[in-house]
């Protein structure tokens, strides 16, 4: 389906707005620009309104013109052309979708709805207009075809189960394979008709015991399989939450245990204390230093040495030592000098001797006392005047080394106690417990999930085998009949058919999925391939067989989209999803993007737009300026049609203009991305800016 | 029509082949009924009708075929 | 030898009292830190200034003014040497043997030395910045027996 023409009026901003689309193959973009609050989001719920219905807008969504009064009546009409390729060709189509409402009145009138064939003879009235528009517009497809960048973002944000439901339901409508579902359940109507039919004629109570086994079975094991679906879903909740419980645990152990940080910041504050009563002890012995006899010594050394040099002569007069005194005395107990002289008192010499002796003795005392101190200091004096053994400067700089190294020692300690006790500060009594309980309590939960879907999975393959096995007791016994045999060909008949059908939906599930997960990794891989710096950390995005869209980085770890894709990738992830999906289903069908590129750079800018203009069969983009800036070329290139909406309520801030309107309406113009005129024209960024300075300072 | 019958039916045909071939003719006239089913579900969507019934019609069509050439044969 | 000054008083000039106290350790402080008071006795502060007079060649100077007793001569027989260097310096000052027997010269002599050595002291001392007293010191005793070497 092509969509050919729009004409909406009376539906909120848009009054009288015709825009047309490009039919062009080879240039099958058409853009609509519009600065934000121009109309954009309101086009394309006039777009989907004028498909679907009143089931295709929010609920308080009010399709009236936002300028009339209380009260007065309102007309809403949009009238869509569009194509459909048919066996013989395009078949076009005008859709005119009308509502006339009450403005305020509370509740939303419900409108109708004409369809009619244009042929070249003219328009034709199509009675049956639901059963066209789901033939060539299925409702189900909306949210696939009509993008608006943020609300696509639910196929990769938001809780995992919703995710995977919105994912799952998009590749499902896109494939068919609800009607696939369908036609195996009426089959399974039909086989039981039969074998009711077969019941009768047989009339055997063994065969109509078997008809009622195999019809339980045909109840119990679809009732299973959705239980099965229900555990497996919970088992995706719960592994999420028991992951981001353990990973909460595990900081938390990080952190670490109060008791073991405050026994070690106890230990430390001691070794501290030590520490700073040893620094006092350095203090005091370096202190001494100044007061000690080596620092004397070297301070006086001038003065000492004089006075040693005058001791010095007086010992090598003979001054010093001077302690005759106790020789001569003892000399006077013996009978003879040391010279060998006699001491004998009895004799005259002896006693002129002993005589001069005492004589000595008594001179020696005079004088001695004074002698006897100089002798003293001589000899006390020496450890002064002498060098010393060490020098001042080599036990300063001992002392002074082990204070720094000490001083050191004490920043460390006082660094570690500093550290421990933002530790402690940070880390609750009960972190580490309640974590643990948490994982603990989700592990349960999930093994018990596990145990149930295992459970389920089992009693199904026993209750298919059972069935099996009593479709065969059962058309054995039923062939002993010839119509009996007649009826027993047609179930067999059917059970192929549904086999068929069966296995054909499991291959679209599987097979297909994964051809819409390859073409969306292709297309995702291009698109940010232009950013290096997002491209070196993914590697590849898929689509699992459980319907969920997952990113992988290096070394196939496992990212969130939500938190390690940026916003610009997160968009382009969901843009090449809905493009592998369409071109997979080959469903033909415009898509129609508001704000794709937003949040986007230059290149990967470009490379999205590229790729959608390549893939799209038709693609209706709703841009803002800032977002075709850099993308003029691809434009040119592409572009088969553009137009531009301006809200005249821009004036005078962002317009450079007065447009002269003044009612609340958006003004359309055949403004390309390259031009502007007198309506569309707007003011430069660094003048705009100016103003909403002055508005502000105002 | 927007949803395109091909790829489904290409994928059918893959899955009929595997279907027994219990007597000559059989696969054929299933791949007819498998498209007739289909396109009587496609209607159904926008104008109800007992789809049941003409899926029961069709089987009962080809379980026909089939019992008269299995009786044939025997 | 004995302490021949055991009986004799060291007197100072009264201005230098409040210098005596802050870089003296008081027995009472306990926050007294031997970095910010480098001396435990007044006789060691006194004692220092004598050794800074003669290791820059200072003219002695007298005691002036009204004094107090900031030391008794007996507190130097904690430190032996001490009388012994005392009685040194006056002979190499008299360059008389002799003095040996007057200890009251031998004491005006070196507290001569001291009055020439407190004001450089606090000269030294007012210039610290940041610097601990303890610290500064030794620097610039450092310094000054560097230049001798």
């Amino acid at each position: 389906m092509r969509l050919v023409r729009v004409r909406v009026d009376g539906f909120r901003l848009l009054r009288d707005v015709e825009i047309e689309f490009s039919l062009d193959k080879a240039k099958n973009v058409t853009v609509i620009r519009a600065a934000n609050e121009s109309g954009k989001t309101t086009m394309l719920s006039a777009l989907q309104w004028g498909l679907f219905g009143e089931e295709a807008l929010p609920r308080d969504y009010a399709v009236t013109p936002m300028d009339l009064d209380s009260g007065a009546m309102s007309e809403t009409t949009v009238e869509i052309e569009y194509e459909v390729e048919g066996k013989r060709g395009p078949a076009r189509y005008r859709l005119i979708r009308h509502v006339s409402e009450r403005v305020d009145s509370g509740s939303r009138g419900r409108s109708t709805a004409h369809l009619y064939e244009l042929l070249s003879t003219g328009a034709n009235e199509l009675t049956n207009v639901n059963a066209y528009l789901a033939a060539h517009m299925p409702a189900e497809l909306r949210e696939v075809f009509f993008t608006d960048g943020d609300r696509a973002l639910s196929f990769i944000e938001g809780s995992r189960t919703e995710q995977q439901k919105r994912v799952k339901l998009a590749i499902e409508q896109m494939m068919g394979l609800p009607m696939l579902d369908d036609a195996v359940d009426h089959i399974k109507k039909v086989e039981k008709e039969i074998r009711s039919r077969l019941d009768g004629i047989a009339g055997s109570q063994q065969l109509s015991d078997l008809r009622a086994e195999i019809e339980a079975l045909d109840v119990s094991i679809p009732e299973l399989e959705a239980k099965l679906t229900d555990a497996q879903e919970q088992i995706v909740n719960l592994t999420e939450l028991h992951g981001k419980a353990d990973r909460e645990l595990q900081e938390a152990l990080k952190r670490g245990n109060r008791e073991e940080i405050a026994a070690d910041l106890i230990r430390v504050r001691k070794a501290k204390e030590r520490a700073e009563s040893n620094r006092r002890a350095l203090e005091a012995r370096q202190a001494v230093l100044l007061s000690n006899k080596t620092f004397a010594a070297t301070m006086l050394s001038s003065k000492l040495k004089v006075a040693g040099e005058l001791l010095e002569k007086l010992r090598k007069k003979g001054q010093i030592p001077n302690k005759t005194i106790p020789i001569l005395e003892d000399r006077l107990q013996h009978t003879d000098c040391i010279c060998g002289e006699s001491l004998d008192e009895h004799t005259p010499d002896g006693a002129r001797r002993r005589g001069a002796i005492l004589a000595l003795i008594e001179e020696s005392r005079g004088a001695d006392a004074l002698k006897s101190k100089v002798s003293d200091l001589y000899y006390e004096g020496k450890e002064l005047f002498e060098p010393q053994r060490t020098k001042w400067i080599d036990e300063y700089t001992e002392a002074f080394g082990e204070r720094d190294s000490l001083d050191r020692v004490l920043a460390d300690l006082g660094e570690q106690e500093a550290d421990l006790e933002a530790r402690l500060a940070k880390v609750k009594d009960d972190d580490v417990q309640r974590a643990r309980e948490m994982r603990d309590t989700y592990a349960q939960r999930l093994r018990e999930q596990i145990e149930l879907a295992t459970r389920h999975d089992i009693a199904i393959k026993q209750r298919k085998q059972t069935r099996t096995d009593k479709v065969r007791q059962f058309d054995a016994l039923s062939a002993k009949h010839e119509k009996g045999q007649r009826l027993a060909a047609e179930l067999t008949v059917a059970a192929d058919v549904k086999l068929v059908i069966e296995r054909a939906r499991d291959v679209m599930k599987t097979r297909e999925v994964q051809a819409v997960s390859n073409r969306m990794n292709q297309r995702f891989l291009r698109m940010i391939g232009a950013d290096e710096a997002e491209s070196a950390l993914i590697r590849r995005a898929e689509i699992t067989p459980e319907f969920r869209i997952t990113v992988y980085g290096r070394n196939d770890r496992q990212l969130d989209p939500s938190q390690d894709l940026n916003g610009a990738s997160r968009r382009a992830l969901t843009i090449a999803f809905v493009l592998a999906l369409t071109e997979v289903s080959g469903v033909e069908a415009p898509n129609v993007i508001d704000t794709p590129l937003g949040m986007m750079s230059g290149y990967v800018k470009r490379e999205v737009l590229r790729i959608a203009a390549e893939d799209s069969a038709q693609l209706i983009l709703f841009l803002t300026h800032s977002e075709i800036e850099g993308c003029e070329d691809i434009l040119d290139e592409k572009a088969g049609k553009v137009v531009t909406l301006t809200n005249p309520a821009h004036y005078p801030n962002i317009l450079k203009n007065d447009p002269g309107v003044r009612d609340a309406r958006v003004l359309l113009c055949e403004c390309d991305h390259r031009k502007e005129c007198s309506v569309c024209a707007r003011k430069d960024g660094s003048e705009m800016s100016r103003m909403a300075k002055e508005r502000l300072q105002a | 029509m927007a949803h395109k019958d091909e790829k489904i039916i290409g994928i059918i045909i893959e899955q009929i082949a595997k279907v027994d071939e219990r007597c000559p003719g059989y696969r054929e006239e299933v791949t007819n009924i498998v498209a007739e089913i289909l396109q009587a579900e496609r209607q159904n969507q926008f104008a109800r009708f007992n789809v049941v019934q003409k899926v029961g019609d069709l089987v009962s069509r080809v379980g026909q075929y089939y019992n008269a050439r299995q009786e044939g044969g025997k | 030898m004995n302490n021949p000054f055991a009986g004799s008083d060291i007197n100072i000039p009264d201005e230098f009292r409040e210098h005596f106290d802050a870089y003296v350790q008081k027995k009472d402080g306990s926050n007294a830190r031997p970095v910010n008071q480098p001396f435990a006795r007044n006789i060691d502060m006194w004692f220092f200034a004598i050794c800074l007079a003669v290791k820059k060649g200072l003219a002695r100077a007298e005691p002036s003014g009204k004094t107090y007793k900031a030391a008794e001569g007996v507190v130097l027989n904690s430190d032996p040497w001490r009388p012994t260097a005392i009685t040194l310096l006056a002979i190499a000052e008299t360059n008389d043997i002799e003095v040996i027997d007057r200890p009251g010269e031998m004491l005006r002599i070196a507290n001569s030395y001291a009055m020439a050595g407190l004001p450089e002291l606090l000269a030294i001392l007012a210039q610290r910045g940041g610097e601990s007293t303890l610290d500064f010191l030794c620097e610039e005793v450092e310094g000054l027996l560097a230049k001798a070497a």
